[in-house]
């Protein structure tokens, strides 16, 4: 091997990659070249220093139990029908198959969780239950939280005032729901947390929750592993609202409608009008319960 | 124990010896390529949860990790395209390494590399375009082969081997210029 060569092979032997007798031809290069042994030598510190900035980060202690935590909410449950059909193979069959499937998850049979709700469900843990460890801003002004969400994600986050109620802001972080970027902010209520999700609207969200309408709101309620979740959406600005909290569903909807007239309150012009929405993820019993409660209340909600 | 409970104990087992023993370096990588802490932590997070959604999809404990580094690259480039403002998603103004092209640099006016302060490495890492970045960091911090990695990144194997080339090159340039900045302000 030439010291011509050398450059072209460089990378490629400090990484490992070249043949064995490449490797042998150009340590034997190195070892007679003292010039571009130095070349050599300097190409490797720069290898060594990238693989210790890398190594030298702390990884977070509690990451490994937070993800195993979040396993067992969002764990799927229909995987087997799901390859169950894959197996038929033939596109004509997958699809007909698929639409049949479709059908009766949706209409016989209760869907026990959506993607949406362990979503939320499992960053409320993580997030809430730290008691803002995990904020990357820590603050009770609501304006104040509000404009670095704006400045952080590009679009406007309004949050409510909460000066003469019983939660308290806490803080806030960005985060993600459904892959796209949201806003998230910490709120307390006698020492428990309510977790307030902004975002894009997701697709067919609403499948598997059930609806409540309150004060002309539309909202989508739920629970999942002693989490209430509830959930609405502005459609003109394309956005989803969830709060979060493992306190009872009537104070959490209380807190949501508070969202609610502070999004309803924006100045004059700005002003956009909001469909709210909500449904069980509890079990049978309870969605039953809720429907009879609330039937008063609800208009044009379908049979199942 | 019910038989669906033992099926998820197993899975949960599976998914453990499969992709979370590389959850360190998935945390690593994910903090390279977001910059972020909070984010790299939110990433590597969903990263786990997508996996073990999908792990009847891995064939093989084999794969487990470039499957794993696949899926996080995934959810990363979705996040950074929705985002209005994606500060990763530089675009490549200048052309990829030809082939042949030689280094150079003159590694004697370079000051030694041993001394620069990791932090520093870290930032100029930070600041290298989203496609020379995610070559080097995998190389680097993931430990993978220029194979694994053009599987990672869905690119051929020579556009692997010139990206590196050029990443090294562009970081060496980066970490140059503090010491340009304190020679020319002696």
């Amino acid at each position: 091997m030439t010291c011509k060569e050398i450059p072209s092979v460089i990378d490629a032997y400090l990484d490992g990659e070249l043949s064995v007798s490449a490797t042998l031809e150009a340590h034997e290069h190195f070892a007679a070249c003292q010039n571009c042994r130095r070349i050599v030598e300097s190409e490797a510190a720069l290898h060594g220093l990238l693989v210790q900035a890398a190594r030298a980060e702390p990884v977070p202690p509690r990451l490994r139990s937070d993800v195993l935590c979040n396993l067992h909410i969002g764990q799927p449950r229909f995987h087997p029908a799901r390859r169950l059909v894959a197996r038929f193979g033939l596109v004509s069959s997958f699809v007909g198959l698929a639409v049949l499937a479709w059908l009766a998850t949706e209409r016989l049979v209760p869907r026990p969780m959506t993607p949406l709700a362990a979503e939320l469900a499992s960053k409320h843990l993580l997030y809430g239950e730290g008691r803002g460890g995990a904020l990357e801003l820590v603050t009770s002004e609501s304006a104040e939280m509000g404009a670095w969400f704006q400045g952080r994600l590009g679009f406007p986050v309004r949050l409510p005032s909460v000066a003469r109620r019983p939660e308290r802001l806490v803080g806030g972080r960005i985060s993600s729901v459904a892959d796209a970027p949201a806003a998230y902010a910490l709120y307390e209520r006698s020492g428990r947390p309510i977790s307030l999700f902004v975002t894009r609207r997701v697709p067919f969200a609403q499948r598997g929750w059930s609806e409540r309408h309150v004060d002309g709101a539309e909202f989508y309620v739920g629970s999942l592993s002693g989490v209430v979740l509830v959930w609405w959406e502005e459609k003109q600005a394309d956005r989803l609202y969830a709060a979060v909290s493992g306190d009872d569903e009537e104070a959490l909807v209380d807190f949501a409608r508070l969202c609610v007239r502070a999004e309803q309150s924006r100045p004059a012009g700005a002003a956009l009008p909001v469909r709210f929405a909500a449904r069980s993820l509890a079990a049978p019993a309870l969605r039953r319960r809720r429907r009879h409660r609330s039937v008063a209340s609800r208009r044009g909600s379908a049979p199942r | 124990m019910s038989s669906r409970e033992q099926a998820d104990r197993d899975r949960v087992r599976r998914f453990e010896a499969d992709v979370l023993v590389h959850l360190d370096d998935l945390y690593r990588v994910a903090l390279r390529l977001t910059g972020n802490a909070a984010e790299a932590e939110d990433l590597t997070q969903d990263t786990c949860l997508r996996a073990f959604e999908r792990l009847d999809q891995l064939r093989s404990p084999a794969a487990g990790r470039v499957w794993a580094f696949t899926i996080l690259r995934s959810i990363f480039l979705r996040r950074i395209e929705r985002q209005t403002r994606a500060p990763g998603a530089d675009v490549i103004e200048s052309p990829l390494l030809e082939a042949g092209e030689v280094l150079q640099d003159t590694y004697e006016a370079l000051r030694p590399i041993q001394q620069t302060p990791l932090s520093e490495v870290r930032e100029a890492l930070d600041r290298l375009p989203l496609p020379y970045r995610e070559p080097l960091v995998l190389a680097h911090v993931g430990g993978f082969s220029y194979k694994e990695i053009a599987e990672i990144l869905a690119i051929p194997l020579g556009t692997v081997m010139s990206r590196l080339f050029r990443a090294r090159r562009l970081l060496r340039s980066e970490l140059r210029e503090p010491a340009r900045r304190t020679w020319s302000g002696g």
